[in-house]
């Protein structure tokens, strides 16, 4: 008989083998994701801090070194570094030099400079920034009465006050004083400008294009019946008299205008900048002054409040770096609406004829494939599209056919906010299509064919039962061919963005929208600003700001999409 | 209950017919849908079209007619002309003589528009001509030896008029004061007229001047001869106005080359200066030829002699028919007796002999079809381009575009009579020959010779350069500049874009996702997701300049304190692990969750720390205390560095050593081990790893340590500000969201029953994520990779801002590149209408769109393959 053989016992592994359980590849999964949540969080905080921290008023210091030389500025950023041996030499005096030596050796031969904000610039004194040793510090305040001006010209300005002008007279000695008398009479001096602008803008503005719209006037006369023919005779001798009385008339108005604006010129703040000058600021020139080292917290919160109101409703001045937005803002947000108005209807039609009207087949399928790769196709390839198809082809055929008198000055014939939006439609297009489609399959058939039941037609079926029902999918779409569209930059450089636009695209003037005209765009401006702008240093607050703020509406109008889509899923599923 | 079938819920009779206005707004509908829709669909096609259309033209062939022969009104079919030349517009020509007889015809009628005598027919025995007419009216284009010693410069220039005046009943084309009259489109008078002058004679040598050449430099007109007694000189002459005479008078400064005469060469045939008026080349017959060098100003002595070479190097039997200069004066083309043009131009290899650091070397050879041709009588280039063209004895024509070494055109003339002088129009539309008292003429299109498919993506040997090469250069400082359109740097700059952001994204957003999707709370998943996904939505203008402010200086200042933190995050995260596991079992369980993800987070800026506090020890190990200049200066030995970059590679190699040679007999004895003593044992093995890695990777710099990774002159790896690197983390952070989204969508679609079914067989989430879900999304995560890399290839504004758009072809991660991409957004703008530069731009575009659309083609089509496979699972 054949004992049974004793089994050998089966080594039961109970738990399964820590090595198996590979936590350390789990762990570099894990933190791959935490590096990507890292990487979004670390750049919306840089963007939120840096942004929000512009419009910050900082105080003024003042700072004297050791060759006497003072100067007096906000502090804009600090760093370390090993200075080398030459860096002392700027130091005149022998025994001063070798302190700072000495000083910088005992500190591990680091030292720390200041770069400060200086401002006061001018035709002479290009250089608004400063570098300061620490090294070389033989004092530091921050002046009371430091006032951080600025001016609608060259930047900020700052100085303490000392005195008050009107015309040629001096009133007010202290600082007080004459602070006092800036604050009493500076919106009385901006009214004045203002008002001076506004006249010139309602009297003389209109006069120049009276002008210039006769000039047009005989040279389409011209191009019609030939340089010197008797029509264009005509046409010459009527613009010359046109031209000479609103040039009477016109003078009139700049006059009054002059009038005006010396009205509010008179006034000037007399201030002592930190080398001991004086220097005479005119009322008109400032935008905001505020005595940086006295502002209490709300006082600051107030500047603050003011200069993002500035920022979001002004014009920019002084080669974008100072001033606002608003036009960047304008043009982006009719940019985007222009191009939502073109590319909703052209996406729903495009997404309901492949969904409903198309035979489905292979090649409907071929089409829904290109469609969806096309959201792939690089943005800047529309541009080159945009930039030959519409500026140059279409463009210049309106050009030939409706505005041969301005030729060769294009008039479609170039980047405008038309062909800007066209651009942007074609590009944002497939993300249409296909969050439509998506909604459209989503209804369920039963509903379809209910409606088709009760003898509804195709027609009726779609615009009562499924278009609805596929709304929220639609505007999910929209939006975020909204958020695509007012973030891309690349296609727009080719078809109409302006560094500098000269009037907004809608205005007061007939025919009121302006489709050819070029626009400022904020992603644009971003760009333009932190690398083309001649002062990138000044610049680069202002762009951190108009980062921020495009950012804000990017992600306000995703969180929109976002809830939206949550939305039409909930409702999805309680539909069925 | 009997129902009545008539009657109905309402009481209204019913409609059996739909009302028609539902049928009109039901076939409105499907029209206006369908052709709405067709329409949306045709707008996409219309994108591919258009570019196509764009592009087209560059690879068109050139294309040629010829016109009628003219005959010349009053001239001898016997008198050959000297030289020729047209206006711009090609309606005027001029034939001068050698006995300084100057005719001017309409190139349209033949007829004679105004003849002038130029100089005394006696004595004049050579002749030179500036090849560019030369915009400055005050200088000489033009100049005459004489038999006496003396030169006489000048100017033959074509000037345009607008008169006023002109009386009542000229007509159009009418011969008027000398030249001819034409209306502009905007109807004004137009009087095109040949304005000629010849200064007085300047005494240069006392024999006949033999040879004569000039050139218009920057500093005024040079002019070189070579005299019968043997005088060779660059002579410049400086206009000074002579008060006593109440005349300009002229002082000849003179550079005194060295010359004796070989009687075996015999008295040379060709004498070129080049464009800058220093260099000489005195070429003879049998095409040797001697290159002077006159750039050193303050010589004493006669320039010598530099290089001799044979400009026909293939044939001993050869001998030059005629020779020219290139537009610019930097090439010398010599054309053969069987036809054929040899381009020379000096280069600056490394090794040149020549006492100046440059040889010549022939670019190009130019051969007609069929390898011969009849010998060559004329010979032009355009002053525009580098086209050129040659007439030959069988009175065949041919057209030449030289870089591309492209023959564009070969037309014969009426009557097979050799032509006696050719000129391409300066418009590049019209190619004429003179013949005796005849004139032919052909009219052409050349296209865009400059852009061939050869020349857009393979080597182009460029004037100046040592040998072909990829380059791209739109746009240079003077009109003779030829534009360099080599599409490969440009590639080349997207590749190596898309490579390094890919490095960075690939493995982030992967890993990523399957953390998500394997590993994460579920409640948490769709809030991280939805992140994520925010930032995909990032405008990249945003992320360009962040990565051009912010993280390029940050990144410059702390190199070394980045690079080392990248090699030491996986240690770090590893030794978490390993810390984590020693955990007791159960609270390890209680905490798999966000504190697990917690702990996960907290290695990040462990790894940070660990990166500081060693930066500064590796840095004074391997890069001689000062990475930038190690890297820009060559400071420091070259193997510390080698240790460096290739100490991933060893503590990879170590790993696999450790983990997966080793990892199978730790297993097997280890199925008796407590849990802590297999924690205690894996820690340990980590630490091993570490200690071998670092052998291993100072064992890789001695032996690497010879060969210098920073090239020859140390700086080979130099670091840019802007670079590789920096786009690499930035574009990789803008593709990582694509990449993720997509990845996690095809991980979390792998049905939930192979999960259950694999964790029921006892395999830990582990085994199950990496054997099972990872292989079963494999198509989807590979779909994922290719869609995260069509958006790498496309991405404009952040290579725009930060790489530095340097067209150079370096894999190194420290330097810049250009990219297909940043290059349209530069200079689309600027470009010319039509022009080539303009349709290479589009070129490039439409690569980019085929690129992009092949990639997203194949992710799509992987995608609905995976979506068919799952459904079958």
């Amino acid at each position: 008989m054949l004992a049974a053989k004793p089994v050998p016992p089966v080594s039961t592994i109970r738990r399964s083998s820590l090595f198996a359980r590979g936590e350390s590849m789990v762990w570099m999964t894990g933190v791959s994701l935490a590096l990507a949540i890292a990487m979004v969080v670390g750049l919306l905080a840089i963007v939120a801090v840096r942004g929000g921290a512009t419009f910050w008023p900082q105080a003024v210091e003042r700072l004297e070194t050791v060759d006497g030389r003072a100067v007096m500025g906000e502090l804009h950023d600090v760093d370390t570094y090993e200075p080398e041996a030459h860096v002392f030499d700027a130091i005149a005096d022998d025994a001063q030099r070798e302190a700072a030596r000495a000083r910088v050796a005992a500190a591990g031969g680091e030292t720390a400079r200041r770069f400060l904000r200086t401002g006061n610039r001018s035709p002479s004194q290009r250089e608004g920034f400063h570098w300061v040793q620490d090294f070389e510090i033989v004092r530091s305040s921050e002046p009371e009465w430091a006032l951080t001006i600025e001016r609608r010209e060259w930047g900020r300005f700052y100085g303490i006050p000392v005195a008050f002008a009107e015309g040629e007279s001096r009133t007010a000695t202290t600082p007080e004083d004459a602070w006092a008398a800036f604050v009493a009479h500076h919106e009385e001096a901006l009214d004045s400008w203002i008002a001076a602008a506004e006249l010139e803008e309602e009297t003389v503005s209109p006069l120049d294009g009276k002008i210039e719209a006769s000039r047009q006037l005989a040279r389409g006369v011209e191009n019609e019946y030939g340089s010197g023919s008797p029509e264009h005779q005509a046409a010459l001798a009527r613009h010359a008299q046109v031209e000479q009385v609103t040039r009477v008339e016109r003078a009139a108005a700049a006059a009054r205008v002059e009038d005006l604006r010396a009205r509010g010129g008179r006034y000037a703040l007399i201030l002592e900048t930190a080398d001991g000058a004086e220097h005479a600021v005119r009322l008109v020139d400032i935008v905001r002054a505020y005595p940086a080292n006295r502002l209490g917290w709300w006082q600051r919160l107030g500047v603050y409040a003011a200069r993002w109101w500035e920022f979001l409703s002004a014009d920019p001045r002084e080669a974008n770096s100072e001033g606002g937005v608003w036009p960047a803002i304008f043009g982006t947000v009719i940019l985007t609406m222009l191009m939502t108005i073109l590319v909703v209807p052209l996406g729903v039609l495009g997404a309901l004829y492949l969904r409903e009207y198309a035979k489905q087949g292979a090649l409907v399928s071929m089409v829904r494939i290109a469609v969806n790769n096309l959201a792939g196709v690089p943005s800047i390839v529309f541009g080159v599209f945009g930039f030959g198809f519409f500026c140059y082809t279409i463009g210049a055929g309106i050009d030939e056919v409706f505005f041969a008198e301005n030729l060769p000055n294009p008039t479609y014939g170039k980047g405008g906010i038309l062909w800007a939006a066209l651009t942007l439609a074609l590009l944002t297009l497939p993300v249409v299509i296909v969050a439509t489609e998506e909604a459209l399959a989503a209804v369920p058939a039963s509903m379809r064919e209910g409606s088709y039941a009760c003898g509804a037609s195709k027609w009726q079926t779609i615009r009562r039962i499924v278009l609805p029902r596929a709304m929220p999918g639609v505007m999910t779409g929209m939006i975020l061919a909204i958020a695509r569209g007012a973030g891309e930059v690349a296609p727009i450089m080719l078809v109409g963005a302006a560094k500098m636009a000269p009037a907004l695209p809608v205005d007061g003037s007939y025919p009121f929208v302006h489709p050819e005209r070029s626009f400022m765009h904020l992603g644009f401006h971003i760009y333009d600003l932190g690398f083309q702008s001649p002062d990138a240093k000044a610049a680069e607050p202002m762009v951190f700001t108009t980062t921020l703020l495009l950012i804000s509406l990017v992600v306000v109008l995703n969180l929109v999409a976002i809830s939206i889509r949550g939305r039409l899923r909930r409702r999805f599923v309680d539909g069925q | 209950m009997h129902a009545d079938p008539h009657s109905s819920a309402s009481s209204a009779p019913r409609v059996r017919k739909t009302p028609r206005s539902v049928r009109r707004a039901e076939r409105l509908a499907t029209a206006s849908i369908t052709i709405g829709g067709l329409g949306t669909i045709a707008v996409v096609t219309l994108i591919f079209a258009f570019l196509l259309w764009v592009v087209w033209p560059l690879f068109a062939s050139a294309s040629v007619e010829r016109l009628p022969t003219l005959a010349l009104e009053g001239v001898e079919a016997d008198s050959p002309p000297v030289r020729t030349g047209t206006n711009d517009e090609g309606t005027l020509g001029w034939r001068l003589r050698a006995d300084g007889r100057l005719d001017v015809h309409d190139l349209a009628t033949g007829a004679l528009v105004q003849r002038q005598t130029l100089f005394e027919a006696e004595g004049a025995t050579a002749f030179a001509f500036a090849s560019a007419a030369g915009d400055d009216h005050s200088l000489p284009n033009v100049a005459v030896g004489f038999a006496d010693g003396t030169m006489r410069p000048g100017r033959i220039a074509f000037e345009t008029q607008y008169p006023t005046d002109v009386s009542e009943g000229v007509r159009e084309g009418d011969a008027y004061e000398g030249g001819l009259l034409t209306r502009t489109p905007g109807g004004q008078w137009r009087l095109d007229r040949l304005q000629t002058s010849l200064q007085e004679p300047v005494s240069l040598a006392s024999a006949r001047i033999e040879l004569l050449d000039l050139s218009i430099t920057p500093q005024g007109v040079a002019y070189a001869f070579l005299a019968a007694d043997g005088t060779l000189q660059i002579t410049n002459l400086q206009a000074r106005f002579d008060m006593m005479t109440d005349r300009e008078v002229f002082d000849v400064v003179a550079k005194p080359l060295a010359y004796t005469a070989d009687a075996a060469l015999g008295p040379p045939s060709h004498l070129a200066l080049s464009g800058i008026g220093n260099t000489l080349f005195l070429v003879w017959r049998d095409g040797t030829t001697w290159r002077y060098d006159a750039r050193d100003e303050r010589a004493s002595a006669g320039y010598e002699v530099v290089e001799v070479f044979d400009m026909l190097p293939d044939d001993p039997e050869a001998r030059i028919d005629r020779l020219t200069h290139l537009v610019g004066k930097g090439s010398l083309v010599a054309a053969d007796q069987r036809g054929r043009l040899h381009v020379w131009f000096a280069s600056r290899p490394a090794g040149a002999y020549a006492a100046d650091g440059l040889v010549m070397t022939r670019g190009h050879v130019l051969v007609p079809d069929g390898g011969a041709a009849a010998p060559t009588t004329a010979l032009a280039a355009s002053p525009r381009s580098r086209l050129v063209a040659t007439a030959h004895a069988d009175g065949t024509v041919r057209l030449y575009h030289v870089t591309t070494e492209q023959r564009l055109v070969e037309a014969g003339t009426q009557r097979g009579l050799p032509a006696e002088a050719l000129v391409i129009a300066p418009q590049e539309n019209a190619l004429f020959a003179w013949r005796g008292a005849n004139l032919e003429r052909w009219q052409v299109d050349v296209g865009h010779p400059e852009a061939t498919l050869g020349s857009l993506f393979t080597r182009v040997w460029y004037e100046g350069q040592v040998g072909p090469a990829h380059a791209w250069q739109s746009e240079g400082g003077s009109d003779e500049f030829e534009p360099k359109l080599g599409l490969m740097p440009l590639v080349f700059g997207t590749l190596k874009a898309t490579l390094y952001s890919m490095l960075i994204a690939a493995p982030i957003a992967l890993l990523a996702a399957i953390f998500t999707s394997e590993f994460l709370v579920p409640r948490w998943r769709a809030r991280i997701k939805s992140v994520i996904e925010m930032m995909a939505s990032l405008p990249s203008v945003v992320l360009g300049f962040l990565a051009a402010v912010v993280l390029a200086p940050l990144i410059e200042d702390t190199l070394i304190v980045v690079l080392v933190t990248f090699v030491a995050l996986p240690f770090v995260v590893a030794l978490g692990a390993r810390l984590w596991q020693l955990l007791p079992a159960r609270t390890a369980v209680r905490l798999e969750g966000l504190p697990r993800l917690g702990a996960i987070s907290a290695m990040l800026p462990l790894a940070l720390g660990v990166g500081i506090l060693i930066a500064p020890t590796v840095e004074r190990l391997c890069f001689a205390g000062d990475v930038l200049a190690w890297l820009n200066r060559g400071r420091g030995e070259a193997a510390g560095g080698w240790s460096f970059m290739l100490s991933p590679f060893a503590f990879a190699l170590a790993g696999l050593l450790v983990f997966r040679v080793g990892g199978g007999w730790v297993r097997s004895v280890s199925t008796q081990w407590s849990r802590l003593q297999c924690a205690l044992v894996d820690l340990l093995r980590l630490l091993v790893v570490v200690a071998v890695g670092l052998l291993l990777a100072w064992l890789l710099g001695l032996a690497f340590g010879g060969t210098d990774p920073r090239g020859p002159t140390g700086t080979g790896l130099a670091y840019q500000p802007r670079n590789a690197m920096i786009v690499g983390f930035v574009m990789g952070f803008a593709i990582v969201p694509i990449i993720y989204t997509l990845a996690e969508d095809a991980l979390s679609s792998v049905p939930r029953e192979l999960r259950e079914a694999s964790l029921g067989c006892g395999a830990t989430p582990w085994q199950t994520a990496w054997r099972i879900v990872v292989p079963t999304a494999m198509s989807g995560l590979f779909g994922a990779l290719m869609v995260g890399i069509g958006r790498a290839v496309g991405e404009t504004m952040i290579v725009l801002m930060a790489a530095g758009n340097t067209a150079i072809m370096e894999w190194n991660a420290f330097n810049g590149f250009r990219t297909l991409s940043a290059n349209i957004a530069t200079e689309l703008p600027e470009a010319v209408k039509d022009s080539t530069h303009y349709r290479v731009l589009f070129l490039a575009g439409f690569v980019l769109f085929a690129m992009t659309f092949a990639l997203n083609t194949v992710a799509e089509l992987v995608r609905r393959r995976v979506r068919r496979r799952l459904e079958d699972l």
